[in-house]
């Protein structure tokens, strides 16, 4: 397993990499949704130093498609390790020119399960990047039945849903004021706190708690998942080291550890990154009804 | 012009499939009991589905089934079998997002469309292109599309396209919304969304105002001619739960006006009269949206915003008795003596006058109607068919 970070800048990648991060996933300017944006010169420049997945998964429109052609021509003469698409043009458009990239099923909430995972794959999509609203039962069973290679969320703030409205903006003006920056907190008394975050792809709305998936970590670990994601945004930088240096340890002794030594080294992430697992281990309902 | 475009409407039940097409619908589209995103729906059983099927091709028309949850595996088991009873009780089309159902209707089933759903966010020429070469029939886009780039995309694939005209809105892209899974342990792309967007939420707990992300519900009455002249397949409103009179009343608005245009008699005074009709049904304020310009505050609701309740419909034609000239009706709401109504038939054929005297079922005269599905008789010079409805006058400004 390969752990690949989302950082929030490029300031820590090279930390990130002495602590055990084997890859990177950037957005391209003005092609991505909550992840580091940067210019294709600058990501040719990074993408000598360090593996690095791209990220273009906005929803794409016709007066982008020639830009995001062009995009991913140059990309497939560089030395990165994939790119990530929401947007099915993408994925035509390196069928359509037989360009030499790997591509990654990011559909943020609908890689849900085998069949879907093994369709793409017969598009050539070798990678899936998991859901984060499935249960782990259901990420292992995936595992178990498709032949796409797996990348995990296990740390971040859960991206809930997406918007090409700018909604910040649009409440400001509704009250005649202006936003004066980019991430507000939204609360409702029967429900957990949340973040609301614009910029020029529309709006984003994240869970206000980050996700601990180091319990689900051995699991993931032991079925031989390819790849675990960690979210740095909204970390305090110290704190994405320690999670990652506490993840490096579990990787090198994870099949050794007691039951107290992975209840120790869990314990030890609820100081870093609270508790809240997420989907984990909790289903959702209203799921199709039976007969 | 080529072939006359479809208007689509939604059907929650059998009964609101009928009215749907006796109104004007050239299809329907509907749940099943699985795999569709309206699980509170009452969807169709299989039997109900085969009844809905010979309804509409009697008449003609069309029945589309939405099958377009995003799969869980454990969504998987008995989804064959269920896509082949559906097929054999005479759908014509499957309405999904997932592709590897593409694949799979267009492997093992013949003559029965597929349609994408707008729950995949189709957004351009290059997916349209894509969805086209896996055999897709139909593509109903996203509805954060403008009128050029909905031209464009249909003059450069030449792929059925689908749009939404009227009805309730999403505030974020389809099938990129999980709001109700976090807030509600709601799975809102296996057919749960409970509206979280229309929740009211303090932003930084420092303003007065609350924060809501729902927006004004769509109405492109004015834009339909648009829509038939660069090429549109389909028309369709949104709104499985909504009422019988809601569906007749939007149903018989756009019927109107496309077939106006068709037959060249559509004038500025009749397209506003039908403005005028929607706006009745209507309980939110609406907006056209991304159709003709970059959605902003104006299309958002913000705290303060009103839903009305509407009264305006009185009742329900169940029969007319050509001999007496004695309509019975089965009454919604309040009307007596003297309230200025009009009957408005699936045939088009709109009906006004005073109501004189009220009788109940044995004729004897009753002073008002204020008990709703009461069975009431009117005298009426005019036939009027059964399943036609009658609501308060609409009075032109």
């Amino acid at each position: 397993m390969k752990y690949l970070i989302i950082p929030k800048n490029l300031k820590c990648l090279e930390e990130y990499q002495k602590n055990g991060a084997e890859g990177f996933i950037l957005g391209i300017l003005n092609y991505s949704i909550n992840y580091e944006e940067i210019t294709l010169e600058e990501l040719k420049k990074i993408s000598t130093k360090y593996p690095i997945w791209v990220a273009m998964n906005k929803n794409i429109r016709n007066e982008e498609l020639k830009d995001v052609e062009r995009i991913l021509e140059e990309l497939s003469t560089l030395s990165i390790e994939g790119v990530l698409f929401y947007d099915l043009s993408i994925l035509s458009i390196v069928q359509r020119k037989k360009l030499n990239i790997q591509l990654v099923w990011h559909q943020t909430h609908m890689v849900t399960n085998c069949k879907t995972c093994e369709y793409y794959w017969s598009q050539g999509v070798k990678y899936g990047f998991i859901s984060n609203e499935i249960t782990l039962e259901e990420i292992l069973e995936i595992k178990r039945n498709t032949k796409m290679k797996l990348m995990v969320q296990v740390v971040g703030y859960p991206i809930m849903s997406h918007s090409r409205r700018r909604l910040i903006d649009n409440y400001f003006k509704d009250i005649d004021k202006k936003s004066e920056k980019e991430v507000y907190q939204l609360t409702e008394k029967n429900s957990d706190t949340l973040l609301i975050r614009e910029n020029q792809a529309g709006t984003t709305i994240l869970f206000g708690k980050p996700m601990n998936g180091t319990r689900a970590l051995y699991d993931l670990l032991e079925n031989e998942v390819d790849y675990t994601i960690l979210d740095m945004h909204f970390l305090e930088d110290s704190t994405g080291i320690e999670v990652l240096k506490l993840y490096q340890e579990i990787k090198d002794t994870y099949k050794k550890d007691s039951t107290s030594e992975r209840e120790e080294k869990i314990n030890c992430s609820y100081q870093l990154l609270g508790d809240f697992t997420n989907f984990f281990y909790k289903k959702t309902i209203y799921k199709v009804k039976r007969g | 012009m080529d072939k006359k475009i479809e208007l689509l409407s939604p059907a929650g039940d059998l009964g609101r499939l009928k009215i749907a097409l006796l109104y004007g619908a050239d299809a329907v589209y509907i749940g099943g009991q699985e795999y569709s995103l309206r699980a509170n729906a009452t969807n169709f059983s299989i039997d109900e589905i085969k009844e809905a099927c010979e309804f509409a091709h009697a008449l003609n028309k069309k029945v589309y089934i939405t099958t377009n949850i995003v799969f869980h595996n454990e969504d998987l088991e008995g989804v064959y079998d269920y896509l082949k009873a559906v097929y054999e009780a005479g759908i014509d089309a499957f309405i999904v997002s997932d592709p590897f159902i593409i694949r799979y209707i267009k492997e093992n089933f013949q003559g029965v469309e597929v349609h994408v759903s707008t729950q995949a966010s189709t957004t351009n020429i290059e997916s349209v292109k894509y969805w086209k070469k896996e055999g897709v029939d139909r593509v109903v886009l996203a509805r954060e599309l403008s009128i050029p780039e909905i031209a464009e995309i249909i003059k450069e694939t030449k792929v059925d396209i689908e749009i939404f005209i009227h009805g309730a809105m999403c505030t974020f892209y389809s099938g990129r919304c999980t709001l109700s899974n976090y807030l509600t342990n709601r799975d809102s792309n296996r057919g749960g969304c409970s509206q979280v967007c229309r929740f009211a939420f303090d932003i930084d707990s420092n303003h007065d105002k609350k924060f809501t992300m729902a927006t004004k519900d769509l109405n492109m009455a004015d834009y339909i001619t648009k829509f038939i002249d660069i090429g549109v397949c389909s028309l369709k409103i949104e709104g499985r739960m909504r009422s019988h009179y809601y569906l007749a009343t939007v149903l018989s608005a756009y019927r109107k006006i496309i077939d106006a245009y068709y037959n060249q008699t559509l004038t500025p005074e009749m397209l506003e009269r039908q403005k005028q009709i929607l706006g009745r049904v209507a309980n939110r304020e609406t907006s056209t949206h991304y159709f003709t310009h970059e959605a902003d505050h104006n299309d958002q609701y913000y705290t303060g915003r009103q839903e009305l309740s509407n009264q305006d419909f009185l009742a329900l034609v169940l029969s007319y008795d050509k001999e007496q000239k004695v309509v019975t009706i089965s009454e919604r709401n309040y009307f007596e003596p003297g309230t200025e109504v009009e009957i408005f038939t699936p045939s088009g054929k709109t009906v006004s006058f005073t109501v004189d005297k009220i009788y109940d079922q044995d004729m004897n005269e009753v002073e008002k109607a204020c008990h709703p599905e009461e069975i009431l008789k009117l005298y009426l010079e005019e036939e009027v068919e059964e399943n036609s409805m009658m609501r308060l006058k609409v009075v032109e400004k």
